[in-house]
């Protein structure tokens, strides 16, 4: 990459009214960048409630009953949605070189559904096709890491109030909680260095998702980067659209002086305005400088792919030097997941198949397209991969309904790939009221993990943010239960480690 | 001076045509293409689904079963295998369905560059009374295909839509039933026209083949029999007992109904001050469900179940008697609720 | 500085319009100043509306959220919408959690049958409204589960609020909404008829439950040991006139007997403070950059606390709880009118008056059963408002929408920036005819933007500079308004940045 080989493209576009504020707050926000060692944090979403069950599963019993309890409620037969352990799209195996895929608790070995392999009927099928290979040849490669159990202790089963607690961190409806997002508050918090016309973070959806809330800086969302444009009249004036972008421009620039709700109103413009002259040409340069890669996303026309090439466009433009583009932070959706009906097992026109695919094959080549950009970027982005709940252990006709805690993913080049927190128990006897696997388990030794401690950990290890900027435990977060300190279902000082060995779950 | 803006603003209809004609050649290539990827099963029948012929190019069914003749509808008998894609006798047919976007079925007479949208009705879950799972299921599939497109003839994966037989009913007989899909296509713009809607309906219907109507081969016993003749056909419904909604706090989906019912006391106050339980194992009179769907209550215990809707028939009432007065077994058949 | 007796100047009266409905109605300002009206007779006219029985229906949030907006164009009485959408807010009831169409429906004609009237009638209305009983959970409180969501919004929220203006503590936190949940024991809803229910098996009483002590509110507590709202020690009793489905009742008028330390209403005061924050201005940074975190905020001068009591006082509303009243005072105020001389003291529009404001004021009609905004879009009212951040009927929390700088990050100005531009290019049905807006003898580019910026409000808010930037867009010739293209294209477009412009997203 080629710093002014960027700059000399993007000149002209970079230049204008917003300079001023822009190399005003440009040091601070170098500043808080660098701080965290330039690395990037995209929460990908699995929304409407992923199968957890079916995500992670159990090939064997160890030394309990996980298969043989997974059998009882997975179906096999039409309509069924059990996972076989061999034959044909049977799970993919975590115990691989080097690497050790069983439940901590029981010993079981583990599977990933065979979606997951990213095969993708009709587009990503030979060795040599882009996504090839899915999540399982990145947790192959020892990039994922596989968070079990994750919830938080008092489902309602409702979508809203389950995506409400995993945006605010806020299971508890603590009023200090209730209207900013966990990565809201990490990017307001005092000293983050971002300033109102800053845009740290990036939503790939029509509007600033949950967990994004705050009010100090900005966060910008779009479909795609090159939708940061003035919305225009007909192509017949597009002579007058600069015309009016200027004039528009220039009036939100005369705000900067002005008192109270103007001077806001001027910094919000010009933020947006930055995202306008920024987003766009960024997009311009990664389409013409790894045009093989972006046809990568095209052949594989998958939606999640498709949002995570603007992610990728946007991380090449800052690694090759566009420091004006700061979005270090972004949110991408993959929806579907609702699957109540017509889920489909291991059948590769499967309704959760389809949508594993996606997920794998997008990861698998956004991954190989930051690798391949160099200057080890692809170990300084994170991904963590989450959903507002699981599905209910029985499995009903052809589909699942609404449930509790699932596993979650965090992939990236500097994640110690592995397992960490247990399977949840999912023996009928041992289930709630509601057909669902609990938060707490009395005697047994199934320890669900909070998804708070998932969340603190990647403050702590990745962002070098204090938790307790974000998640405030002097309001009483980290009190989860009223038992005895070891029966508490939290991790220490948020430090998640890999059961194997007890490594962290990012490498130093 | 409005005539003159009319003018300008509405270009000449004869601009939409040639580009479209132009490029015939490249998107019968790729058209040819795509089906050679996508040709692992069988492509079965097109149905347009009713609307105007320049619009129906936006989307159409594709189906495994042949339609009736030039309409919008598929009967089906349970386990038909030209139709049915279980292909057993076991109480419901499971429809193949796909929906294609920029359908190259009728492209002469076709006005529409490319799809921006395709919506399934009833597929949200948000308390419409008439949500229906399996429409989610194909609206999933439909944002698959990654919309807005242009990609011709860009079908989804196969949906199974299933419609379910009712009953069996008194003297095993099975009622047929049918599900109506209806989708809303919208085009990208046509310059100077503007978006066209294309409203498609596809019917399937459901027959009971001769003498399939029998417990034991459809229902693993007789919660499963109650499950899924009453609870899910009557219970476990959007904006009612399911789980979004979880309406009393009741839940009556499967893996869920029988431990929120078996030995749970009933929320109602009146009933909870009586000592009934959803289903007091063993004693009927105790039991607020069978009471609650039988109409047997008095002041203070709220509406007869399904509310607002058609009652059970006395022979589903008298299986629920049946089951909870034999102590409402998770398993099992109860004597006279096999037949 | 003025009072009631001040007449309104074309200014003064575009400023009450404008903020007591959507949009100033020149016809009406015309009337007022060919009368000689002042500010007082003018409040009168606008607070002395018939409350209408509109109900939104509809089978999902969108068509219920749409039904409304299409109603709020077309209302009477802006007023009486203004004060629904405020209260609203203020009792803020989320679609999502409550997901019944009708009782959210029903839950908004109370609001509007009931906004200017008392204020003690509308709290108790509001405490067995079905939707907000599920939203707070009134429908999960039983004797054996008590909950007390309900009962600390209703004070942190719906009444006193959690402290006075000097930051005492007006409750205790570990008692009285504990407390509430007692008295509201019992409460549900029937599912048949969709109305509030007292069930007397659920409720809970002294005699049943001895250890949760006496049912008072606002004891002392370890915090406050001369207690609450000055009540002393001991508190009030909310069964002092026995124990059942009355005390619901009693603890409204208990809370609303609640007294700040110098002896006056805590809850007319916070809800004077709310309403001036509402119709006047809220938090804002003023012109030495020092933060006023809201009305009469502990840093703001003293002259907002004395404008709040001089409304409470003159309208009686501590003792009579008349919201019309209350409203009335305010509107003839100094602190009202305070933002046309100081432009500090401006206030964000909240994206629904934006909206509707516009589509008023130009003309234009949302089309079809999914109420589209004509124009190159051609998106439904609820996805504009859905990017702009205020989906109505389904505010984000129990704490409402968050007013002011809240309403303008990069993605909702992005998105008044499209809404504007689907109405600047809406030449189909339905859409604005700007041929008919100005007249087309205007021949100066100067005197094109005046009546431009005249129809829209902003005139006299823009600078020099900012409106040297619109002239200098029209070009610097005479502009021929009888030319169809540079009515297609410049005095569509100007049209355009004056709905984008920072001035228009003010008020």
């Amino acid at each position: 990459m080629d710093r002014r080989r960027f700059l000399s493209r993007t000149a002209g576009l970079t230049a204008g009214a917003l300079l001023g504020p822009g190399l005003f707050s440009h040091r601070l926000v170098r500043g808080a960048l660098a701080a965290q060692g330039d690395r990037y944090l995209v929460s990908l979403v699995l929304d409407g409630g992923n199968d957890g069950l079916n995500t992670i599963v159990p090939m064997d019993d160890g030394a309990g009953s996980l298969r043989s309890d997974y059998e009882v409620a997975r179906l096999a037969g039409s309509g069924g949605l059990r996972l076989p352990v061999a034959g044909t799209n049977a799970l993919l195996p975590l115990s691989v070189a080097g690497l050790s895929g069983r439940d901590p608790n029981t010993g079981a070995e583990l599977g990933m559904h065979p979606g997951l392999g990213g095969f993708v009927p009709g587009a990503v099928e030979a060795s040599g096709d882009p996504g090839h290979g899915g999540l399982h040849a990145l947790w192959t490669a020892g990039k994922v890491a596989v968070v079990q159990g994750c919830g938080f202790p008092d489902y309602n089963l409702s979508h809203d109030e389950a995506r409400r607690v995993f945006h605010t961190a806020n299971p508890r409806g603590l009023a200090s909680l209730a209207t900013t997002g966990w990565l809201g508050r990490t990017l307001a918090r005092p000293g983050a260095g971002f300033g109102a016309t800053d845009v740290p973070a990036l939503n790939l959806r029509d509007s600033v998702a949950g967990e994004f809330r705050q009010h100090a800086t900005s966060v910008a969302a779009a479909r795609r980067l090159s939708d940061f444009t003035m919305p225009r009249d007909v192509s017949a004036y597009s002579s007058d659209h600069a015309a009016k972008l200027a004039a528009i421009q220039a009036l939100y620039a005369a705000q900067s002086s002005r008192p109270g709700p103007w001077r806001e109103l001027g910094d919000a413009g010009t933020a947006t305005f930055r995202c306008m002259d920024v987003f766009p040409a960024a997009s311009r340069l990664y389409l013409s400088d790894r045009s093989a890669w972006s046809a990568g996303y095209d052949k594989m026309a998958l939606g999640t792919g498709r949002d995570l090439r603007e992610v990728a466009k946007a991380i090449y433009a800052r690694e090759s030097g566009d420091e004006q583009v700061q979005a270090f932070a972004f949110r991408v959706d993959n929806g579907g997941y609702d699957t109540h009906s017509d889920q489909g097992g291991a059948d590769p026109a499967g309704q959760h198949w389809a949508l594993h695919a996606e997920l794998g094959a997008s990861l698998k080549h956004f991954f190989d397209d930051l690798a391949d950009m160099g200057g080890g970027v692809d170990r300084r982005v994170a991904v963590v991969v989450w959903s507002e709940f699981s599905r209910r252990v029985r499995q009903n006709e052809t589909g699942t309904d609404h449930g509790s805690q699932g596993p979650m993913f965090v992939i990236g080049g500097g994640v110690n790939g592995g397992v960490y927190g247990n399977h949840p128990n999912v023996a009928a006897s041992d289930l709630g009221s509601d057909g669902n696997t609990r938060y707490r388990q009395g005697s047994h030794d199934f320890r669900s993990t909070d998804v708070r401690d998932v969340y603190g950990t990647l403050l702590v290890q990745w962002l070098g943010v204090p938790a307790s900027a974000v998640l405030d435990p002097a309001a009483g977060i980290l009190r989860l239960d009223d038992g005895p300190a070891d029966a508490r279902w939290t991790v220490a000082d948020f430090d998640l480690r890999r059961a194997s060995d007890g490594a962290p779950l990012f490498a130093a | 001076m409005a005539a003159c803006l009319q003018n300008l603003t509405v270009a000449p209809r004869v601009g939409v045509r040639p580009g479209w004609a132009g490029e015939r050649g490249t998107r019968a290539f790729v058209a040819a293409a795509v089906a050679l990827l996508a040709a692992f099963p069988a492509f079965g029948a097109d149905v347009p689904g009713g609307g105007p012929k320049s619009r129906d190019c936006v989307s159409i069914f594709r189906t495994d079963a042949t339609p009736t003749s030039g309409g919008s509808s598929i009967r089906c008998r349970d386990g038909d295998p030209a139709c049915d894609a279980d292909g057993e006798v076991n109480g419901a047919c499971a429809f193949s369905v796909r929906v294609c976007a920029n359908s190259t079925r009728d492209a002469s007479s076709c006005l529409s560059p490319g799809v921006e949208e395709i919506a399934v009705a009833h597929a949200l879950d948000d308390g419409d009374p008439l949500f229906d799972p399996d429409f989610q299921a194909l609206q999933t599939r439909i944002e698959g295909l990654d919309l807005p497109s242009t990609s011709q003839d860009a079908c989804t994966t196969a949906s199974r839509i299933v419609v379910r037989l009712e009953g069996p009913l008194a003297g095993n007989r099975c009622r047929g039933d049918r599900k109506t899909i209806r989708t809303r296509a919208v085009s990208l713009p046509i310059p100077g026209i503007g978006r066209i809607e294309d409203a498609d309906v596809l019917r399937l219907s459901c027959a009971p083949a001769a003498d399939s109507c029998v417990p034991t081969t459809l229902f693993d016993g007789t919660l499963d029999r109650i499950q899924k003749q009453v609870f899910d056909r009557s219970c476990a419904l959007s904006g009612c007992h399911d789980s979004q909604t979880r309406m009393a706090g009741l839940l009556l989906e499967v893996g869920a109904s029988w431990s929120n019912l078996v030995g749970v006391m009933s929320t109602n106050s009146v009933a909870a001050d009586l000592g009934w339980q959803r289903v007091t194992p063993a004693d009927g009179a105790a039991s607020f469900l069978l009471r609650k769907v039988s109409g047997d209550l008095g002041a203070g215990l709220g509406e007869r179940m399904p509310y607002r809707r058609k009652a059970l028939s006395s022979r589903l009432v008298e299986i629920l008697r049946l089951w909870i007065e034999a102590g409402a077994p998770a398993s099992g058949w109860v004597p006279g609720t096999e037949d | 500085m003025g009072g009631e007796a001040t007449l309104l100047d074309r200014r003064a009266a575009r400023h009450l319009l404008r903020r007591t409905g959507f949009g100033a109605s020149e016809r009406v300002v015309d009337r007022w100043l060919r009368l000689g009206t002042t500010r007082g007779q003018a409040a009168d006219e606008l607070v002395s509306f018939t409350p209408s029985g509109f109900k939104p229906g509809g089978r999902s949030l969108s068509e219920l959220h749409n039904n409304w907006v299409k109603y709020l164009v077309k209302a009477r009485s802006g007023l009486n919408e203004k004060l629904v959408l405020f209260w609203h807010d203020h009792f803020a009831t989320s679609f999502g959690k409550v997901g019944d169409e009708l009782l959210v429906g029903r839950q908004n004609q109370m609001l509007r049958k009931a906004c200017r009237g008392s204020m003690v009638d509308l709290v108790k209305a509001v405490n067995r409204d079905p939707a907000m009983m599920i939203f707070l959970d009134t429908v999960k409180n039983s004797k054996v589960e008590p909950n007390e969501n309900y009962g600390r919004e209703m004070l942190e929220l719906f009444t006193i609020g959690t402290t006075d203006l000097d930051g005492r503590r007006n409750y205790s936190d570990q008692k009285d909404p504990a407390a509430i949940a007692r008295a509201f024991s019992g409460w549900g809803i029937d599912r048949a008829s969709g109305a509030a229910v007292f069930r007397d098996s659920r409720h809970d009483t002294q005699a049943a439950y001895p250890g949760r002590g006496p049912k008072v509110l606002f004891a002392a507590d370890d915090a406050s040991p001369q207690g609450y709202g000055g009540f002393g020690p001991s508190g009030a009793s909310f069964a002092d006139l026995g124990e059942g489905a009355q005390e619901i009742d009693r603890v409204t008028e208990i809370v609303f007997a609640h007294r700040d330390g110098d002896g006056v209403s805590t809850v007319a005061r916070r809800t004077a403070k709310r309403l001036f924050e509402f119709f006047a201005y809220g938090a804002y940074r003023d012109a030495s950059g020092v933060d006023r975190g809201g009305f009469a905020s502990p840093e703001a001068g003293s002259e907002e606390r004395t404008a709040i009591d001089q409304v409470v006082s003159a309208s009686g509303f501590a003792t009579g709880w008349n919201v019309g009243a209350l409203v009335r005072e305010i509107l003839v105020h100094d602190a009202f009118y305070a933002s046309l001389a100081d432009p500090a003291r401006k206030s964000v529009k909240w994206p629904v008056d934006f909206v509707v404001a516009t589509l008023k004021v130009l003309g234009v009609k949302l089309m079809g059963r999914e109420s589209r905004v004509p124009g190159l879009g051609d998106r439904s009212v609820y996805t504009h408002l859905s990017n702009m951040g205020q989906v109505v009927l389904n505010p984000p929390s129990v704490f409402g929408w968050e007013w002011e700088g809240a309403w303008v990050g990069s993605q909702s100005l992005l998105a008044r920036f499209g809404f504007a531009r689907d109405v600047y290019t809406a030449r189909s049905t339905g859409g604005m005819r700007p041929e008919k807006l100005v007249a087309a003898s205007l021949v100066q580019p100067g005197d094109v933007v005046d009546a431009v910026t005249d129809l829209l409000g902003v005139r006299d808010d823009l600078s020099a500079a900012e409106r040297s930037v619109l002239v200098g867009y029209l070009g610097t010739g005479p502009v021929n308004l009888l030319d169809p293209v540079t009515v297609d294209k410049k005095l569509r477009g100007l049209f355009g940045l004056v709905l984008q412009s920072p001035a228009y997203q003010l008020h």
